[in-house]
């Protein structure tokens, strides 16, 4: 017996010992392939070769289950090196439909457990355990960014996150608009990090005790509908909160919304007008977590039957599902293209093979080197299509493009999506 | 420092590192792990035996691979060339040996106006495809898949259904650069005698021969650091457009230049004939009879869908089994519309006179253009493998199938996923003047059955046993197939290949360190042979590897003496008893 979203790594056998070493999870889908330049999804192999890519991982944590393998120099680095971005599981799902991200994401918890994760982590862990934000900043500054449509009560809860409300504000002030013309919103009391770098960085004690609190604040406020500008917060309401509750995300007691796709809605249903002009060249940059990171999570307790099936089949529904397909790709698209003046460009690679800006999984806090390189590749593509502009739907996608473009040449701008739409309004 | 393994001492450690600096070496276990091949290739036929490698190391250009090799050549370190790490040979099967991955040499070179590309053994086929149909060209993905490194898999098969209109792939090799096992550097074709690679032949003999051959390749005499390969110029005046994504995505064809004919014949001979009249009409750029399990295969959008449409339908598919398979015909318009419309009226001829059924289709890259799912073999069962992929005639196709059916159905079905009587995939090559055969096989790996009793034992056993059949009835194959039927019995049929290929290892490769090849069938054998010692009744490694005496009656009614039958290494062996 398994469940779908166990985070053991002995319930990843199945996909660890057929994984082939196809490459899937390393090549662009082929259809897709642009040319010679960008023809990776997995920022980590690109960086450092040899086997730094899922197939590796997945033979190392074989390895580590069938006790074959104690402990080498390299194997923190190997485990770690990692953006846990997910775009490996997308290109799996296209040939041998193996569970990647849920063995990737399995294999650091065991890796923590056994005490093997970088130091640079430690200090993230303390912080949210102390400060309960991710920067070790004043809990009583959370909400400095000074809200003016805030309500003391509503059935919206906006979750602000723990980027834009410490380190871009500017987002949260422009949500605080687009959620202002929508009907208003209220503020999550006492508001704390969601967890989202514990779950990332494969601490999932932590994780639990911080979703506990989040769950418990969330239900006080009576609200049945929370809305958040930031893809990681998303991910983690929308996906791993119902994941170790051991429910499906159509069964939280609420919904749980990015901004954008209320926007979208509310731009088609003639509730909202953006009519500001903007004469500019986007590109918008899929984040992982608003993509495919975020498909709705489906429950099921079973296991693999004859042939590798899911079983039992009543179990788990439909049997398309956790592809990476069905993330939020058109509403930000839609979005911007309704702001009159906006040309959107695609990137090479986009929706569920989007290259990850860099800033997640723990890799910016240890190693620098690999969260650099994915920026500046990703504004490599950005220039490639002759965009003007970046746009994302993520503080911390935002945060790596303004790093990346730092002493470089990029006559890019950077914006989160929030920004421009509350500028058109 | 990383700690120097067992085998690779530390001056040599020291001396790869001093070559392509430090990043670019590693033997930590954490990596060198992952460096043999997984799933059930990792267990079966080619892939048996693997070992990890002592040391991994990443070279960025001929010159540093011409380094590397010298290295290894002065500390006698066996080594292993690693393109995209997708074939089924390339793990290396010596412990400790040194994995030269060569995937950080993804260069592509043009020469548009001669209509040529210049690789380097890091590259797949998308994105060599994705720019030569930026330049109005375009080449051949074959069914290794589109992640296939182009090098790798030139110098081993590279068979497509394409294969039909452009031949097939050492015809399109110009040129190589080519460092031998002793670091020695040679350039073949026209590249012999200036950078032009225009053309394939150089002056004096032709050494692009040594390139070619089924089993004769594989990294075992040295490393193609560059290739200058033949490019086709694109039919389309516009770009094919992707359209669905993840399992679906594809290329939608422009319904005027590029079409797909799906046919149901009411025979097996009206398929035949069909294949022939389109090859002798010199129509169409593909023809194939798709087996009807890669139909199912196709439409199905998760493994849990293929198998609720495939078990139940097993009576419907072996009642209309001659019916079943498809011929699935390629129509490009190379010149113009009126091409597509002319070949169209020609294959409509045709069926008419065979008695083909136009069925629906797609108008989309369903594999071949610029994706082959290759991978997504090991997606409906988890265990697959070719059990045999040869070209030879066409007749030899259908009589191949059959013969391995028979057997199939009669032994190993189950653990073997049961086909409803297909025999096998069949696509024309060469103008229909030679025939691919490829006999498919499938098995759930996963499933508890006991060594004997399981799927990848019994793939073995039929992979084994089908070396029997080919013998018993006389279905040898032009190239080398499996167990190297010509290979062992060379001089009874004609020039002894694995002879000749041993003689050009030796010379290249006097120490034998360029991807030392595993004796594959020792190892196997010594493995299973007590089961098959009792199962058929071997006794000798000449029953095993020949068939017993079937064999023999074959070949000494032809007049064969057994000593003219095998090469002479053979019979060092040959006396031994198994198991």
């Amino acid at each position: 017996m398994i469940v779908s979203g166990s985070l053991e790594l002995k319930d990843y056998m199945y996909e660890m010992r057929r994984c082939m070493r196809c490459a899937s999870c390393k090549w662009l889908d082929h259809i897709y392939m642009p040319d010679n330049r960008f023809v990776y999804r997995c920022p980590s192999y690109a960086k450092y070769y040899f086997s730094k890519v899922a197939y590796g991982r997945l033979k190392l944590g074989l390895a580590l289950t069938e006790d074959r393998l104690k402990n080498t120099p390299g194997m923190r680095d190997m485990v770690f090196q990692c953006l846990m971005c997910g775009a490996c599981d997308s290109g799996c799902k296209r040939n041998l439909d193996l569970e990647i991200t849920n063995s990737l994401e399995a294999l650091r918890g065991h890796m923590v457990r056994d005490g093997r994760f970088p130091q640079a982590h430690q200090k993230m862990i303390d912080d949210i355990a102390g400060s309960k934000n991710r920067y070790g900043a004043p809990a009583a500054d959370r909400a400095k960014w000074a809200p003016v449509n805030a309500a003391a009560k509503s059935d919206t809860v906006y979750f602000v996150g723990c980027g834009a409300s410490y380190q871009d504000q500017a987002i949260a002030k422009a949500t605080d608009k687009i959620l202002g013309a929508l009907g208003g919103y209220m503020l999550m009391p006492g508001e704390q990090c969601c967890g989202h770098p514990l779950f990332a960085l494969g601490h999932f004690d932590a994780f639990q005790k911080q979703m506990e609190v989040n769950l418990a604040a969330m239900k006080k406020t009576g609200a049945t509908r929370l809305v958040t500008a930031c893809a990681e917060c998303y991910k983690t309401w929308k996906v791993d909160y119902p994941r170790l509750m051991k429910i499906s995300t159509s069964d939280l007691p609420f919904e749980v919304l990015h901004v954008s796709e209320l926007a979208a809605q509310a731009v088609k249903d003639g509730a909202l007008t953006l009519k500001n002009k903007l004469d500019l060249k986007v590109a918008w940059h899929d984040p992982c977590n608003l993509g495919r990171m975020s498909e709705p999570y489906r429950h099921w307790e079973g296991g693999r039957g004859k042939w590798g099936c899911l079983a039992p089949a009543e179990a788990f529904g439909a049997k398309e599902f956790n592809r990476g397909t069905a993330g939020v790709y058109d509403q930000p698209r839609d979005l911007l293209a309704a702001i009159p003046g906006v040309e959107v460009l695609e990137l090479k690679r986009h929706h569920e093979f989007s290259w990850c800006c860099g800033g997640h999984g723990g890799v910016p806090e240890a190693y620098p080197d690999l969260a650099a390189y994915a920026v500046e590749e990703r504004l490599e593509e950005v220039k490639a299509v002759g965009a003007e502009a970046v746009v994302s739907g993520c503080p911390y996608c935002k945060g790596q493009f303004q790093a990346g473009l730092k002493g470089r040449d990029h006559q890019v701008r950077v914006f989160d999506i929030t920004e421009l739409i509350a500028g058109s309004l | 420092m990383p700690k120097v393994t067992e085998k690779v001492s530390k001056a040599a450690y020291n001396a790869l590192v001093n070559i392509v600096g430090p990043q670019w070496v590693t033997d930590d276990a954490a990596i060198t792990e992952s460096y043999v091949k997984g799933g059930e290739i990792h267990d079966c036929i080619y892939q048996r035996g693997q070992q990890p490698p002592g040391v991994v190391v990443m070279p960025k250009d001929t010159a540093e691979v011409q380094k590397v090799v010298k290295v290894c050549f002065r500390y006698h370190l066996p080594y292993t060339p690693i393109g995209a790490f997708w074939g089924v040979h390339c793990g290396g099967k010596v412990p400790f040996h040194v994995s030269i991955d060569l995937s950080r040499m993804r260069g592509l070179d043009w020469d548009e106006r001669q209509m040529v590309a210049i690789v380097e053994p890091g590259l797949i086929h998308s994105p060599l495809q994705a720019e030569a149909q930026e330049r109005g060209l375009y080449t051949m993905t074959p069914g290794g898949g589109s992640q296939a490194a182009v090098i790798g898999n030139m110098l081993t098969c590279n068979y497509s259904p394409l294969n039909y209109r452009l031949g097939l792939a050492t015809r399109r090799i110009l040129g190589v650069e080519w460092v031998l096992p002793d670091g020695e550097v040679i350039r073949l074709g026209s590249l012999s005698n200036s950078d032009d690679p225009f053309w394939g032949e150089g002056p004096g003999p032709d050494l692009r021969g040594l390139l070619r051959g089924y089993l004769g390749w594989w990294g075992k005499v040295g490393i193609i650091t560059k290739m200058a390969i033949k490019m086709h110029p694109l039919f389309l005046p516009e770009r094919m457009k992707p359209v669905e994504r993840g399992m679906m995505s594809t290329l939608e064809f422009p319904d005027n230049r590029i079409k797909w004919y799906n046919f149901r014949m009411p025979s097996e001979d009206s398929m035949r004939k069909a294949m022939r009249e389109i090859s002798r009409s010199e129509i169409g750029a593909a023809v194939m009879r798709v087996p009807t399990i890669w139909r199912y295969r196709g439409k199905s959008t998760s493994r849990e869908d293929f198998w609720e449409k495939w078990g139940p339908d097993e009576k419907k598919i072996r009642d209309s089994r001659a019916t079943s398979s498809i011929l699935r015909v390629l129509i490009i318009g190379y010149t113009s519309a009126k091409q597509l419309q002319y070949e169209e009226g020609v294959l409509m001829q045709i069926m008419d006179e065979v008695g083909g059924e136009l069925g629906r289709t797609k108008q989309s890259d369903q594999s071949w253009i610029k994706n082959a799912d290759s991978a997504g073999m090991w997606w409906p069962a988890g265990g697959y493998v070719s059990v045999e992929f040869v070209v030879e005639t066409l007749e030899h196709s259908f009589a191949r199938g059959k013969t391995l059916l028979k057997e199939k159905e009669a032994k190993f079905t189950p653990p073997l996923v049961d086909e409803y009587g297909e025999e096998g995939w069949i696509q024309m090559t060469d103008m229909g003047h030679t025939s691919y055969f490829e006999f498919l096989i499938q098995w759930d790996p996963e499933n508890p059955l006991g060594k004997y009793q399981s799927g990848e034992y019994k793939a073995w056993e039929h992979w084994v046993a089908s070396q029997r059949t080919a013998i018993d009835n006389g279905q040898y194959t032009a190239n080398i197939g499996s167990l190297s039927v010509m290979g062992l019995t060379g001089p009874a049929f004609g020039p002894n290949y694995g002879e000749i290929y041993d003689k050009v290892r030796q010379a290249v490769d006097p120490k034998d360190i360029s991807n030392p090849p595993l004796d594959l069938h020792d190892r196997v054998i010594n493995e299973f042979a007590p089961k098959w010692k009792e199962d058929y009744n071997f006794q000798t490694w000449t029953d095993l590897m020949h068939g017993g005496k079937e064999h023999w009656k074959v070949l000494t009614s032809r007049g064969y003496e057994w000593k003219d039958c095998l090469p002479e290494w053979y019979w060092d062996r040959d006396d031994k008893e198994i198991g």
